[in-house]
């Protein structure tokens, strides 16, 4: 079963849910593709998008050439490196670094408050990402934060993990706030 | 006498109280915009503490200092300060609602999605 048709099946009786993706680094960039296609073109859902490993032009070119509306949605670029300063532009924050953990935070509550629309999601990619910048500790805390947030907002939840031996225990801690999981590219 | 006395002390300590909770809550946040508006408005509080303190010293003591052009109070130079540290932490506030502030877009957003449901 490919990672769209299994996506849809494991969310179908879920209203709001935080899905947990496991995928490896072959199929990440189908698999996030396919994610989006049917929320954003399938469900019409807008979002938040997350991006801790590509910039933001890059994303937006990847969607286009997907034929998904990269205007539906609303990204906070962690990636790019942006100096001191932050750069906004429209419909992207850009964040300047992974590290800087509260300020992600905030983006993200900020975006998700300004969506007026009953549905939303809100895409995080990709959680292991902040494992190179942050501390484990950090980084099990924010994972805490982010899956009672999502609850809280009421929105879809989807988390992407890059499947990894050295990642059993952010896997192991996030599939307990998660409703499921799915492991996609046979990770 | 006792009264003024009583109220310096109160704001000293409730100036002192402020700063503890500013720094506690600086040391919980991560580098970035949020992080740096709590150092302006840690400054600013600093400021009215280091006034209040010297009113305070001043009531209990009557020690008197005077620089030139400023005879009287020159303790009055810490609020000028202080409400430069407020200038430019509101400048911040102001640059942080603009980065973070997605309410336009959100907006254009729902037009979109209602517009593609239509069609």
């Amino acid at each position: 079963m490919d990672v769209k048709a299994q996506f849809k099946k494991e969310v179908s009786n879920l209203k709001d849910y935080i899905v947990l993706i496991r995928v490896n680094a072959k199929d990440y960039q189908d698999t996030n593709v396919a994610i989006l296609k049917s929320l954003v073109n399938e469900q019409k859902t807008p979002g938040i998008y997350v991006t801790l490993n590509k910039p933001f032009e890059v994303m937006q070119r990847l969607l286009e050439k997907n034929n998904i509306d990269p205007r539906l949605i609303i990204f906070i670029d962690a990636f790019t490196d942006i100096g001191e300063n932050k750069k906004r532009v429209k419909n992207c924050l850009y964040i300047g670094s992974p590290e800087k953990l509260s300020d992600i935070s905030i983006a993200m509550d900020q975006a998700v408050k300004s969506l007026p629309t009953k549905e939303k999601f809100v895409f995080f990619d990709s959680i292991n990402t902040l494992q190179v910048f942050n501390n484990p500790g950090t980084v099990m805390k924010f994972v805490h934060f982010l899956a009672a947030k999502i609850r809280e907002w009421k929105v879809k939840g989807i988390i992407i993990l890059i499947s990894s031996s050295a990642d059993e225990p952010l896997t192991n801690e996030l599939v307990q706030f998660c409703d499921t999981k799915i492991e996609a590219g046979g990770a | 006498m006792v009264s003024i006395t009583i109220i310096s002390i109160t704001t000293v300590i409730f100036g002192i109280g402020a700063l503890i909770l500013t720094s506690r809550a600086r040391s919980r946040l991560s580098e970035g915009s949020i992080r740096r508006y709590i150092d302006n408005f840690s400054v600013c509080i600093a400021f009215i503490v280091v006034f209040s303190l010297w009113l305070t010293i001043r009531s209990l003591t009557n020690f008197e200092v005077s620089f030139a052009g400023f005879t009287g109070y020159p303790e009055l130079i810490f609020i000028v300060f202080a409400y430069i540290g407020f200038v430019i932490a509101s400048y911040r506030v102001s640059k942080i609602s603009e980065e973070f502030g997605f309410k336009e877009d959100g907006k254009e957003i729902a037009k979109l999605v209602k517009s593609r449901k239509k069609s």
